[in-house]
Formats: structure tokens, sequence, C-alpha cells
């Protein structure tokens, strides 16, 4: 049993121990120190550190240091920590201590004190040769305490180390770049951190940084933007927070935009304040901003000088008008913000559109185009061409309307519309004159012709041989003149398109009646014959237009006729076949050499065709009478060798009335 | 015993004489209208065996008259000879007609058709 005094030392040791290893930053060192100075002074020969463990209520502890090292780690030892009952008390643990033999300490008995070091869960367990005096045991306590609170602090300034270093990693592995820099009330700055990002921001070694502080505000600041950074500086020296953007130069002399945030952070006594900076990339948040700035003054541009008016309705109050708006209907923006829409639309056309949903002012409908007729200011009514589009405007659903000013395209719609029933009018106004003067022309000269013919066929008595001459030539002259006639009217009538066919009935019989009644005439004062015949399988009555056939047939013996100086001309109509029948004009002429057959269907000038009507008449052109077969769904063929003859063949669809009646 | 009855409705007198005087020359007794209100009243009287009829008449249309010839049965046996300077609508009427001339019509063909006419009595 050692006396008050000698315990009093012990005290005294313990108390020392505890405030030498008050400051050591490392636990573990601190126990471990304490431990062996405690055994050592204390003249015990084991003891242990012990962590206690509890989780899910069950204390356990687990044995992480001893005095000797192997000690107490033997078997038996660690046997019986195995076998510890579940829950135990503290207690208990005291028990479980002297109970345990210690080999090779038999000389001693088995005394164990426990330091219990609160909150921390360390129990440190001294194995001494008696047990101690409840007196020091309890004057223990306030150094239980006081190594507890050393053992806390140690463990704080690990955790903020710990912390510290944390930070550092987070610092280091975000792209902004950080800075802390520490302001006194009298204006004084002093950098106190700037992080590794600020290399892999600028380009430039962080060393430039660390050794020159103005090297940031006066070389990596774009110099354009280094008095706004001035600003922000003099804001955090009156202890403001602050946010700018400016750009900065990199080393390699590309700019990148950053932002830099600065918050103030007051020391207690309001004298000193530090600023925690971050500077963040921005570049590519600008870029799509300035993208966004340049495509929408882009498009402002556009919609400010073009020529379609441009408005945009959200909930039928118009949001925007440009400038063609306002010419196009009279109106001021001001007063286009503030009317109703339909003010502008002409009446007539408001419930079309309405209807139509034209206008929904809600739907994303894709786009719709009306004409419709607006209203100027001044009640004058204009054309335009109406298109509406859904779209989000400034965060809400708008309705995009243009109107396109179509009021010149439309009058000159109308009057292009007005000349031509103009001009249908004049022609057709044309093709009546026409009419009517081959209409009167053709009764004098009926006249000519019969008085003429009764003359040469005797009537009046008997004629001398230059009377006759003189006759032939009166009816070859007036043959021409009734060419000329015929032609007249007929020509205007194809070229103003008037020309309407008919399916009418006839006797093919008919047709050759008509044409030879003249033809016969002319024929025989040029001392030909014009000989017809009509194939008997031929119906007595077809369908077809008359007038037309007629004027084909005509106009093939009036060429065969002029261009035919002796022998005969010949009128042959034919059944070809079931299909088709046709009718063959031939001739005893000079024949068509075959460079002229090449072109002789093609159009002639209008000069030429004056020209052959001068010199004896060609009739309509064989162009025409093509045209006009084609027309009836026939075809013409041509058969002519060059002193030979000609023959022409219009072969035609055959329609008889009987075989229609038939069906 | 005296010749058949021509009936020339023609407001142009020469026409009407050449048209005559072809008819007479195949052996027809012929008589000259040239307003179509008098060739109606005339054709109350007579049932002529050949009319020559014109289109464009004063007072009353050639048309008008060729639509009352058709509708009395008295005039079954007549003839209807159109004569007009109108093709398109000489076409229009063919249906209704013997035989449509388009003028000029040839003095000698209309002697021959009358001729024709006469040898057969009845169809042209």
């Amino acid at each position: 049993m050692k006396n008050a005094s000698e315990q009093m030392q012990i005290l005294q040791i313990l108390y020392e121990i505890a405030m030498s290893i008050g400051s050591s930053l490392d636990l573990n060192q601190m126990l471990k120190a304490s431990l062996s100075t405690l055994l050592k002074k204390l003249n015990c020969s084991a003891g242990g550190i012990h962590l206690i463990k509890e989780a899910r209520g069950r204390v356990s502890f687990e044995q992480v240091y001893s005095i000797p090292r192997n000690t107490g780690r033997n078997e038996t030892y660690q046997l019986a920590l195995q076998n510890l009952p579940p829950i135990l008390a503290k207690k208990e643990l005291v028990n479980f201590f002297q109970r345990l033999p210690l080999s090779g300490q038999s000389d001693q008995g088995n005394y164990f004190h426990i330091l219990e070091l609160p909150d921390l869960g360390v129990l440190i367990v001294v194995k001494m040769g008696q047990d101690l005096d409840p007196l020091i045991v309890k004057s223990l306590h306030p150094l239980q305490k006081k190594l507890a609170e050393a053992c806390k602090a140690c463990l704080t300034k690990e955790a903020l180390a710990r912390s510290e270093r944390r930070f550092r990693q987070v610092v280091s592995s975000i792209s902004d770049h950080v800075y802390m820099t520490e302001f006194t009330g009298e204006g004084e700055q002093i950098n106190r951190y700037i992080a590794p990002n600020a290399e892999t921001l600028t380009g430039y070694p962080l060393e430039k940084f660390r050794n020159d502080w103005s090297f940031w505000p006066t070389t990596v600041i774009h110099p354009d933007d280094q008095a706004l950074a001035a600003v922000q500086v003099e804001r955090f020296a009156q202890g403001q927070n602050s946010e700018i953007e400016y750009r900065l130069v990199r080393a390699n002399g590309n700019i990148i935009w950053v932002r830099d945030s600065g918050r103030v952070e007051k020391d207690e006594d309001q004298q000193r304040w530090t600023v925690y900076g971050v500077v963040s990339d921005i570049t590519e948040r600008k870029q799509v901003e300035q993208t966004l700035k340049e495509s929408e003054k882009k498009f402002r541009t556009l919609a400010e000088t073009i020529g379609s008016a441009i408005f945009i309705y959200s909930d039928q109050q118009c949001l925007y008008a440009n400038p063609a708006a306002e010419e196009m209907t009279g109106y001021s923006r001001m007063e286009l913000l503030k009317m109703d829409f339909w003010k502008l639309v002409h009446p007539d056309f408001q419930e079309m559109i309405k209807e139509s949903d034209l206008i929904s002012l809600h739907s994303k409908k894709s786009s719709s185009r009306y004409e419709i007729k607006f209203l100027q200011k001044d009640d004058q009514e204009r054309w335009g061409e109406l298109a509406t589009r859904g779209i989000d405007f400034e965060g809400q659903s708008a309705e995009l309307v243009t109107v396109f000013d179509v009021t010149k395209r439309k009058q000159a719609e109308e009057a292009l519309s007005m000349a031509y029933q103009k001009a249908v009018e004049a022609s057709r106004m044309k093709t009546d004159l026409l009419a009517n003067v081959s209409h009167d022309l053709r009764t004098p000269l009926n006249a000519i012709f019969g008085y003429t013919e009764m003359m040469q066929e005797g009537v009046y008595g008997p004629l001398s041989g230059r009377q006759q001459e003189a006759i032939k030539k009166i009816i070859g002259s007036t043959g021409q003149l009734l060419n000329f006639v015929n032609n007249l009217l007929d020509q205007a009538q194809i070229d103003s398109g008037q020309v309407v066919l008919k399916t009418l009935p006839f006797a093919p019989a008919d047709l050759v009646e008509g044409v030879t009644s003249i033809m016969g005439l002319l024929a025989r004062t040029k001392g030909l014959k014009l000989i017809s015949h009509i194939d008997p399988a031929l119906p007595p009555t077809i369908l077809g237009d008359p007038y037309w056939l007629r004027q084909i047939l005509a106009n093939l013996v009036s060429n065969a006729i002029k261009f035919t100086e002796k022998g005969q001309v010949h009128i042959n109509l034919a059944r070809l076949n079931e299909v088709y029948w046709s009718f063959e004009v031939s001739d005893t002429g000079p024949g068509i050499p075959p460079d002229v057959q090449a072109f002789i269907f093609e159009p002639y000038q209008q000069e030429d065709t004056f020209t052959s009507r001068g010199s004896g008449g060609s009739g309509l052109g064989l162009s025409i009478v093509k045209h006009l077969t084609e027309l009836m769904g026939g075809k013409i063929d041509l058969n002519s060798e060059v002193g030979k003859g000609t023959t022409l063949t219009v072969a035609l669809l055959l329609f008889s009335e009987e075989e229609t009646n038939e069906e | 015993m005296s010749n058949p009855l021509a009936l020339i409705i023609e407001d142009d007198l020469k026409l009407a004489d050449i048209f005559a005087q072809a008819l007479q020359a195949a052996d027809f007794d012929t008589e000259i209208i040239r307003d179509g209100e008098e060739a109606r009243h005339r054709l109350a009287t007579v049932s002529p065996t050949v009319v020559v009829l014109d289109l464009h008449l004063p007072s009353l249309s050639g048309e008008q008259l060729l639509r009352q010839i058709r509708a009395e049965e008295r005039f079954a046996e007549t003839r209807v000879m159109i004569a007009t300077a109108d093709p398109i609508l000489a076409e229009a009427l063919r249906p209704d007609a013997d035989l449509v001339l388009v003028k000029p019509i040839s003095f000698s063909q209309l002697r021959d058709l009358a001729k024709r006419l006469r040898l057969s009595g009845s169809s042209m």
C-alpha cells in the first residue's frame, strides 16, 4: 500500500502526462505515450488501450494497443475477449480484467485500474500490483476529464486537418478558381490564398500569381475590363459583396469570360474581413448569350426592315408590331398595341377567318395562309396575304401574324382579267364583224356568179370567143374573191379559238354537192374535169361537223384546181374499214417536190398567206387543214410525185347515225 | 297542163331572179316573194312543189317559215331547199330541210338539181 504522498506523486505524474500530451497532434501517439509513462511511473508491468464500441445497444471493446506488446495478446486474453457476454457493463469489464491471468506475473496481485475517457469510447487499463486508494481514484477524476478534453482537442485538430485536406481536394477538383483575400479597416489588402485552378483557368503558372499579386488585375484581366474589376476591389475594401463578369486574356491570347463572385465575412471585431471569391468560366454561357443576342438582333432588324407587316398577339393582345405594320395600316405602333386585331380585318373576311380557325391565338398549328381584305386607319381597303403561326414569345404562347400587301398584285390581276375579257370580247366582235362582212359579200358574189354563169350557159344568147374568154376571167376572179371571203371568216374563227366542232348527221353526197357547186364552175372555166365518186359502202348519213368538213374539202379541191392546168381533179369518198372513212382529192397537176413536201404542213406566215391568196388563193393553207383534221381526231396524208400529180387523203373516224342508234 | 310551182323566198332580187331562171330552166313555174310575212300569207293559199328558202328575211325569218311548213300536213310533199349565206345556221336547220345550199349557189347546179327533182318526181 503506497502512502498518500506517493499517490499524490502519481497523480502529479498523470497530470503532467496529460498536459504534456495535450498539444500533441496525434491521438494514438498521445494515448500510447500516456500509457507508457503511466506504467513506468506506477511501476506497473502491463496495461492496454481499448476502444469501446457501441452498436445496436451492444457494448463491445477492442484492444488497440498494449504493453508489453505480446502480453496483452496472449491466448487466454484473446479467448476471454471473444467469450465476452453480449452486453457488458463497465463494472463487468473490471471484473473481466481482474480475473484475467497474466503469465509470468505471479508475484503480483491482479489489480486493474481503468481510466475511461468519456465521449471518446477509450479505456486505459492499467494492471497494478495493488489496488489504488479510493481517494486517489476519486482524485483521478479531474485528470480523466482533462485527458479527455486533451484527446477531444486533438481529435478536433485532426478533424480540422482532414477538413483542410478535403477542402484542398475539393478546390483542386473543381474547375472554378478560388481565392481568399483579407482586408483591414485601414484599407490594407492581404491576399491569403489563390487556388491552383488559376493555372488551368488562365494558362499561366501558379507562381506568377503567388509571386506577384498584381499580375491578375493588370495582366490577366482584359484591359477593357480592368476598370470594372477595380471597382469590385473597391467594394470589397468597403466590406461589400460583389459579383461582376469580365474577360480574361489567357496565356495563349484567347479571351474567356468569367464571373467573379466574392462574399465578405467579417471578423468579430469588424475591423478585418475576408473575401471568399470564386471565379467561374462562363465563356460558353456568354457565347450562347451572344449568339442569342445576335440572332435576336438579326431577327429584330429583319422584322424592322421587312416589307411585310408583322404582329405578335397573345390572348387577343398585340405584343409587337413592326414598322411595316404601321405603314401598311396607317396606325402608329402605340395604336396597334392597344387595338383589337379584328378592327384591321374587313368585315367580309372576319367570319371566314374565325371559321377556318386561322387565328386561334392558342394553337400551335402549322402556318396557314389566306388572302383577305384589311382596313387602313382611313378606312381604305387593301388586299393582304395573311399568314399565322403559333410561337413562344417571351415565355408565353403567342400567335405570329404576318400580312403581305398584295393590293398591287390583286389590282394587276384584276386589270389583267379585265384586259383578257376585253381581248376576248374584241376577238369575238372581230369574228362577228367578219361573219357579217362575209355574209354580206356572199350575196352580191352569188349574183355575179349567177349572171356570169347564165351568160356562159347562153341564157342571154350566144357569145363570141372573146366574150367567152372574158366570162372565164370574171368567173376565175370571182372564185378568188369567194375563197378570200370564206377564208377570212374561217381564219378569224380558228385564230380566236372559236372553232367548236359539232356532231351532226349529214349525207356524204351533200358534202360533195356543196363543194362541187362553185368548184365545178371554177374547174370547168379552167378546162378541168371535176369528178366525184362516193363509195356505196359508206352509210347514207354519217356524223361529223359538215361545215368544217366542207371547208377542208373545199380547200383541198380549190388547191388542186389552182395548181392543175390540164386534166382532172378527182374527189373520192370511201369507207376504209369498220373504223375509218376518208375523202381524198387527187389531181393531175405537177406534183410536189420532196423538199417542199417536208414543210407543206408547216404554218404559213401571214404575208405568205396573203401573197398566195393574191396569186390565186391557197385556201386555208394545209397547216390549218391539218389542224382541223386532227381536231376531228383524223389524220391527213400526202402522196405526191413530181410529174404524176398529188393525192391528199383525210381519214376520219366513222360514226354513222344508224350505228349510233343500234347501240 | 301547168308546171309545178317553185316558190322562191329571197329578199335579194338579183339572186331571186337567178334562182327563178334556174328553176324555169328545169320547167318549174316560179313565184318570187321577198318578205317573210308575205311568204307566210302566200303559203296559206298555195302548196308549192319546191320552196327555195333564204333564212335572213324581213319581218319573219326563214327559220320560222321552215318550222311552219314542217308543221303542216299539206306541205308533206313540198321540198324545201335552204339557200343561205349563213353556213352555221344552215347546218343547224339541215335536219328539217331537204337540201341545204350555201351561197354562192351556182346557176347550173340549182338547175341540175331541179331537173333531177322533176325526173324523179319526189326525192332529190
